[in-house]
């Protein structure tokens, strides 16, 4: 390979590091109102009035829009479209829109919105699922607070249990979280010239965006164009509608640009979030060390509306039993409605609740059965071949066990074989009330929409008069590095060099529909459509040489640039003429052949192992992630460096969500909505002893081997965090985030048990 | 033979249908029988679902709007954008 699995530069690098790069938040026009949301003041109310006299009067306001202002559909949801626009008679959470301003100025939309007076019935919020799910719970939505539910049998649980020697029993407690994207949700928004109301904003997939804004504007596909091709970060954040149908509105009714750009608090509280769940988990072993049993029942908040909760219920039940081969499963997962705040996508999907709980059980079999935790793993591991957790075949090649012999041969693990069970050793150079823990976690990640959805991607690529070449496709650049990897990919492919590679994306006008920005797909299913496109190419080209020159179709081939037949060689520019020469290709990524529930199950996974060392103060509870190895399956690595910048990125998010990051509700009520109290790790929390192992399991089906990896680069990393503190202080959190109280009170009991 | 109108039919396309789409068509599969120069927007009429802007079509695989003309055999997907992750 001359370019894929290189350090090549970032397409976007010069541009990104000298600012020059304009995101959605940078966007401004001629003649702009800023739109300001009023959202509401409870978490649970009816509206009983809204009183816009006030502010309609205010100076520099042009427009306040309500609920009665909305042509179309007042309704938006990825899955279900249950979330108002505007709410007119209840909300339902704090993050509830009700009234948009615009006006000449930020300073004046902020004033105009707060002096708009609603008036509420206040109603108790329903803040417990437990408690949202009993029937005497009143219902949030018309069918009542059990948004989506997942119920699954393999085998003979008690039968497994029976047979088990040890048997684990557990609740986990993961919180919400939030995205913590640098760039808050943004966007403008304006008539263009051929009169399409055109929404510049950030997204990750701007035709289900058009769809979603066309629906609530009642105007046609061809009125609304979307474009984000540029986004300052997501992590799935950004996969639900945020600012676009607001601006849209606003736009509709002005005629005028439009700009919003959320502060982080409005951030916080309006958007979604990771789902907070409860996990309640049973896992059986024999005295050989093979796992027999698991049971588990996960109660998922997905909060005021449903976005994304049901399928990404359906995966943390996919992923309940892990990489493991468990002969008896079964599973009943709730999603349920409250009104705290809502949740939706967050890299992971799912994965990372479940994995937070099946990996610490393994931990705890392992240690009961007196094993080592990355033997015990390997004992119990998938193959190609085995049923997986639910029931369905792993048809393709599984990684997992690749990369567990990956990391029993790292460093870390290397020590933690060599110290055994000699604390001594672990901390003969530190300090005495300083303990050190390594903790291992594994993980498998589904690839894609999963069965049930069309998970294609459609490019075009163009090959141009100049000699360079432009690939076209609708996914959007978050942050990941992907346009990166497409250009590798089509370079070399055709072979040719990188530099002469760019990318248009995502944006409705200008590409194809690639699908979805999330899922670990863009790579995979991009990357296929790219390989098909060329192909179709290749086969233009050979027929425009055919025209010319009278050379034979069939004996055409592209190589390096050039289209060549026998010894005669010509440059593709030299052939496509002065518009040049463009190829269109859509490619479907591959599911199971039966369907289990709303993209369930997958039939593509990446894996990863991750090994983490901590270090615990017991003085003060603090405990620090010293060093953090990964060992990931993605299949053939693309773009090397933005394979470990992911790495590094889900490694730190995964300290985040072990150790500091929890979305505080009171009642329903926000209580740290800024980063000065939802605490994010910082550099000085994130280790220097970073490694990063690509375990390439080349898959068949991807484009030169390749798969993803941007979700399975955080998943297994909490866990891994968990067990390390567990195996450097003897004491198991099962609860999300492991505070420094609450790893000081676990030190104080344990001291006082003894 | 006749399609659903009075034309006489020529063209028959086979259509899938997902999520939702599913239950309101009450088929997951049918072949549609169509007049000539026939577009996606009416094979979704031959249905019988009510044209809507988040119902989306593939033909042969790809996205397609609703003035693409059909032909004989074409395969047609239904669903709605739901998927992600």
């Amino acid at each position: 390979m001359k370019v894929v699995g290189k350090r090549v530069k970032r397409l976007d690098a010069e541009e990104k590091v000298t600012g020059k790069m304009l995101y959605p938040s940078d966007r401004t026009m001629d003649g702009m109102l800023w739109v300001e949301v009023v959202r509401a003041a409870h978490p649970h109310a009816r509206i009983l009035s809204i009183d816009t006299s006030r502010a309609v009067a205010q100076p520099g306001v042009v427009e306040v829009l309500t609920a009665e202002d909305i042509p179309g559909e007042n309704a938006f949801g990825i899955q279900i479209q249950d979330m108002p626009v505007l709410c007119s008679d209840r909300v339902r959470y704090m993050g509830d829109a009700l009234v948009l301003v615009g006006a000449e100025t930020r300073r004046a939309a902020r004033q105009a919105a707060s002096d708009i007076v609603v008036e509420y019935e206040v109603l108790e919020p329903i803040c417990d699922p437990e408690e949202a799910l009993k029937d005497s719970s009143v219902a949030l939505h018309k069918n009542g607070n059990i948004m989506h539910q997942g119920h699954f049998l393999k085998g003979d649980p008690a039968e497994g249990f029976s047979k088990s020697a040890v048997v684990i029993e557990n609740t986990y407690q993961v919180p919400m979280i939030d995205h913590a994207f640098l760039e808050t949700e943004a966007g403008i928004s304006y008539y263009a010239e051929d009169g399409v109301l055109t929404i510049e904003s950030c997204g990750q997939y701007v035709f289900r965006d058009q769809t979603q804004v066309a629906r609530a504007l009642g105007l046609p596909l061809d009125k609304i164009r979307v474009s984000a091709p540029i986004v300052g970060g997501a992590f799935g954040g950004k996969d639900e509608i945020t600012v676009q149908i607001h601006l849209a509105l606003m736009t509709y009714h002005t005629k005028r640009p439009a700009r919003m750009v959320a502060t982080r608090e409005e951030s916080i509280v309006a958007h979604t979030k990771r789902h907070p769940a409860k996990l309640w988990f049973k896992t059986g072993a024999s005295k050989g060390g093979k796992l027999m049993a698991l049971e588990a029942r996960i109660v998922s908040d997905t909060g005021a509306y449903a976005s994304l909760g049901g399928p990404v219920l359906n995966l943390m039940a996919e992923h309940a039993a892990g990489p493991y081969l468990v002969p008896h499963v079964k599973v009943d997962a709730y999603a349920v409605y409250t009104n705290n705040g809502f949740s939706g996508a967050f890299r992971g999907f799912g994965c990372t609740q479940a994995c937070v709980a099946i990996e610490s059980q393994m931990d705890l079999l392992a240690k009961e059965l007196k094993r080592d935790p990355l033997a015990f793993r390997q004992a119990n591991i998938l193959r190609q071949g085995d049923l997986a957790g639910l029931g369905y075949e792993m048809k393709l090649k599984v990684g997992a066990e690749a990369t567990i012999k990956a990391a029993r041969k790292g460093k870390l693990s290397r020590k933690k074989r060599s110290i055994k069970n000699d604390r001594s050793k672990y901390s003969a150079s530190i300090k005495p009330y300083i303990k050190r823990g390594i903790g291992v976690a594994s993980q498998m990640q589904g690839l894609g929409l999963g069965i049930g959805i069309p998970d294609y991607a459609e490019v075009e690529i163009v090959a141009k008069p100049d000699g360079q070449l432009v690939v076209k496709a609708g996914t959007n650049e978050i942050g990941q590095g992907a346009y990166t990897s497409y250009a590798q990919i089509a370079a070399e492919v055709i072979g040719i060099d990188y530099e002469r590679v760019s990318v248009v994306g995502a944006d409705t006008s200008l590409t194809p529909d690639s699908g979805t920005t999330t899922a670990s797909r863009t790579t995979y299913a991009v990357g296929n459509a790219i390989i098909m496109a060329i192909a179709e190419l290749e086969k233009k080209l050979a027929e425009l040489a055919q025209q010319s020159k009278g050379w034979p179709v069939e004996a055409c081939r592209l190589e390096a640039g050039m289209l060549v037949t026998g010894k005669s060689k010509i440059k593709m520019e030299d052939l496509v003429g002065p518009q040049g020469l463009a190829a269109r290709a859509t490619f479907h990524v591959p599911v199971q052949d039966y369907e289990m529930g709303d993209g369930l199950p997958h039939l593509l996974y990446s894996y990863g192992t991750h090994v983490a060392l901590v270090e615990v103060n017991s003085l003060t509870g603090e405990v620090s992630v010293e060093a953090v190895e990964a060992y990931l399956d993605g299949g053939r690595v693309i773009f090397r460096t933005g394979f470990e910048g992911q790495s590094e990125g889900g490694i730190a998010q995964g300290i985040g969500y072990a150790l500091f990051e929890e979305v505080l509700l009171n009642k329903g009520r926000f209580e740290n909505t800024n980063f000065n109290t939802y605490i994010l790790p910082s550099s000085l929390d994130v280790p220097l002893a970073l490694k990063t192992v690509p375990v390439q399991v080349k898959e068949a089906s991807g484009p030169l081997g390749a798969k993803g990896i941007s979700e399975t680069a955080m998943v297994s990393v909490t866990p891994a965090i968990l067990n390390a503190i567990a195996d450097a202080i003897g004491v198991r959190f099962y609860r999300l985030p492991v505070r420094a109280e609450d790893v000081l009170n676990a030190l104080e009991d344990k001291q006082n048990e003894s | 033979l006749y399609a659903h109108g009075c034309g006489l039919i020529v063209l028959r396309v086979k259509v899938t249908l997902f999520g939702a789409l599913r239950k309101q068509a009450g088929h997951a599969e049918l072949d549609v029988e169509l007049e000539d120069e026939a577009c996606v927007v009416d094979a979704i009429a031959a249905i019988g679902l009510e044209d809507r802007v988040d119902i989306w079509v593939l033909v042969n695989g790809t996205r397609a709007g609703r003035d693409t003309r059909l032909s004989n055999g074409a395969e047609l997907t239904f669903f709605q954008p739901v998927g992600g992750g």
